[in-house]
């Protein structure tokens, strides 16, 4: 044993001659919940058929359990999966729908009934055993795809988007309820998403992928204080993360409009052209005058979320961006907005990320 | 009627107009119903009539006595109770065999990948369009040199699988998601598992169609039998039925007496499958 769930080592995907996925190497350990997400297109599926063997890695390998798994039929990889649309056979009961897997196995009768009342039990469908999937309802055919998926006490669990055709109550309690179960039973799952709550609340670590590559690996805290890039800083946060062109000079960030900010030290041995990055969240409207670092401009926009309000603001020297405000102000009002060194970013022109960010020294 | 159409008409309108629509579909419907069944009807009063009637001028519908005398000689002069079985043995083995190879073949179409896929399909779709006419020499000529004439086998094996069947399955096979494959070879199915346990029983209305197409062309089938058999105990129905027409005289009553026996186990078995039959259509996007 490796200690590790599944492994993939520098694996490739081409169809065609179209890659789709490059070069994507990533080490799972036991029991974690691991989330990918990425825009849609980048790879996310296919990265999953490949775990499954569903479909061929065009170069290099999957490692489940230690075992090198390639030429390795689905069924006994190790792995179950739960499709975005369920794929429950139609034709089966519930029962049989749980239960199919472990016929295939050739398991005696009362062990297959054991094992599926544990399973309906624990996600509380025992009821609906003898239905047929057409008589349940969207959130109960989820539960069952999750129940088939657990009967198997599979090594690795891979979800492809489960929750997408939820509506947003249902999609709450049943993450809320995998989230639960994981806690529960302590399985590998691989989680694809597009859903950023998904994502940030279910991860032990979030894989952030764009155009079959991977572009940032680390826990949800780390992706979202750290990003390593441009676009994962652009692809986590809501809304997103506000970006200004501009060039680093002497420890100052200018634009081109006259807008300048002078930098904290751990990003002021930059040099040359530069995009200043700061989220909605940390670029506050302030009130009085006082001795931070500020911006100016003028509010075009706000939108009252309850607990926060979203402020558009056209920036005196630069372009709109998003801050957060308390109290509701009066159209085109001029404002002020303060923020923490620590909170900015500093991405190259080619979207890497510049210097760190507070408190640790990752690259 | 213009008026009518020309003019937005108020709700009343838009009733009576779509009420004489219904009724003038139905008109039309049961104008072609009629100009379908006639045949039958005639084929059916005419089996009653004694020989005299048949060919009198002018011709009448009714027969003017009823009689039973055409299917006692049905009876009597053919071993009809024989050809019966004949029938029964070759449309229903024909059908049996040739829904298990059509769905396999159109499984490995529709689900596997493998180099000649589309090559095979498509010299299958060329099947589709030859005439039997085209065909039946050479295959006579295959099915005497395998020493099959006269038999079962001969009547049998070569309407085995046919490419109609195929192409039907196929199509239908490609309307099943993926997915489900997919979540039975997570499940450890085997690939025969995929096919008898997930494929086939997602298919009954496609394959009761296909049952009944198969059923229905070889009871009727006319052709074939009477090219590959000679003795009149290996005949089916309508091959025996051809015995009744001479080189220079037609025995109609007798004919139309046993094409009417013939009739009667499809007409059955259509209406037990008639439910299935229709769904099947709908599903697979043919048209009856
Ligand atoms: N069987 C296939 N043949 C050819 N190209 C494919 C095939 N399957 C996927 N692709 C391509 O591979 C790329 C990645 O597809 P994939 O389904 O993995 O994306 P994804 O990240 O899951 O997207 P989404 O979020 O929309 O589900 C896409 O450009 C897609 O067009
Ligand atoms: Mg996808």
């Amino acid at each position: 044993m490796t200690g590790y769930a599944l492994q993939l080592h520098e694996v490739a995907k081409d169809f065609g001659a179209a890659r789709v996925v490059e070069d994507f190497s990533l080490d799972v350990a036991d029991g974690e919940l691991i989330v990918l997400v990425g825009p849609s297109g980048c790879g996310k599926s296919t990265l999953l058929r490949m775990i499954a063997g569903l479909e061929d890695v065009s170069e290099g390998a999957v490692v489940i359990a230690g075992q090198e798994m390639n030429h390795v039929p689905p069924g006994r990889r190790g792995i179950a999966m739960v499709f975005q649309n369920y794929a429950l056979y139609p034709h089966m009961t519930v029962a049989q729908n749980m239960g199919f897997a472990l016929r295939n196995e050739r398991l005696p009768a009362s062990e297959i009934e054991r094992r599926v009342d544990e399973a309906a039990d624990k996600l509380k469908i025992g009821q609906l055993l003898s239905r047929k999937p057409a008589q349940l309802s969207g959130g109960q055919r989820q539960r069952v795809a999750i129940g088939r998926a657990i009967v198997r006490e599979p090594d690795v669990f891979l979800f492809d988007e489960p929750l997408s055709n939820l509506d947003a109550a249902l999609r709450v309690q049943t993450r809320v309820e995998i989230a639960k179960l994981h806690a529960d039973l302590g399985n590998t799952i691989i989680y694809v998403t597009h859903d950023q709550v998904e994502a940030m609340t279910l991860a032990d670590r979030i894989v952030v992928m764009n155009a079959g590559r991977v572009e940032q690996i680390g826990t949800p805290e780390e992706i979202y204080t750290r990003p390593r890039s441009r676009f994962v800083a652009a692809f986590i946060g809501t809304p997103m993360m506000n970006f200004i062109d501009g060039r680093v000079a002497d420890g100052r960030f200018t634009s081109g409009s006259g807008l300048a900010v002078a930098l904290p030290p751990r990003l002021s041995a930059a040099d040359g052209p530069a995009v200043l990055g700061i989220r909605p969240e940390h670029l506050r409207i302030a009130g009085s005058a006082a001795w931070e670092p500020a911006l100016h401009g003028r509010l075009q926009v706000q939108e009252y979320l309850g607990e926060r309000m979203l402020m558009h603001v056209a920036l005196d020297h630069g372009p709109e961006v998003v801050a957060t405000g308390a109290v509701a102000l009066p159209q085109d009002e001029t404002v002020r907005m303060t923020f923490d060194h620590e909170h900015l970013h500093l991405f190259d022109p080619q979207g890497r990320a510049l210097g760190a960010v507070a408190g640790t020294g990752a690259c | 009627m213009a008026a009518i159409t020309l003019n937005p008409p108020a709700r009343r309108g838009v009733a009576v107009q779509s009420r004489l629509w219904t009724l003038m579909t139905l008109a039309v419907l049961a104008v072609i119903a009629l100009a379908v069944l006639f045949p039958f009807v005639w084929m059916i009063l005419t089996s009653f009539k004694p020989e005299a009637q048949i060919a009198q001028f002018p011709p009448r519908l009714m027969p003017e006595t009823w009689t039973l005398e055409n299917y006692q000689n049905v009876w009597s002069r053919i071993p009809f109770a024989r050809l019966l079985l004949n029938s029964i043995i070759m449309a229903g083995g024909v059908t049996i065999i040739s829904l298990l190879l059509d769905s396999m073949a159109a499984y490995a179409l529709s689900r596997l990948r493998f180099p000649g896929r589309d090559v095979i399909f498509v010299a299958i779709l060329v099947a589709l369009m030859l005439p039997f006419q085209v065909m039946f020499i050479p295959l006579f000529v295959i099915v005497h040199d395998l020493g099959m004439l006269d038999s079962y086998s001969g009547l049998i094996v070569p309407r085995a699988t046919n490419a109609f069947g195929i192409f039907l399955l196929r199509q239908f096979f490609m309307t099943l998601p993926k997915e489900l494959d997919e979540a039975a070879r997570i499940d450890g199915a085997s690939e025969f598992a995929i096919y008898r346990k997930i494929i086939l029983p997602l298919s009954g209305p496609a394959l009761a169609t296909l049952a009944i197409f198969h059923f229905m062309y070889n009871w009727n089938d006319f052709l074939w039998p009477l090219l590959i058999t000679s003795s009149p105990d290996m005949r089916t129905l309508p091959a025996g039925l051809a015995l009744f027409v001479g080189q220079h005289v037609v025995e109609y009553g007798v004919v139309m007496a046993g094409a009417t026996l013939t009739l009667l186990p499809l007409l059955v078995a259509f209406l037990f499958a008639q439910r299935y039959f229709i769904q099947g259509i709908a599903m697979s996007g043919i048209k009856g």
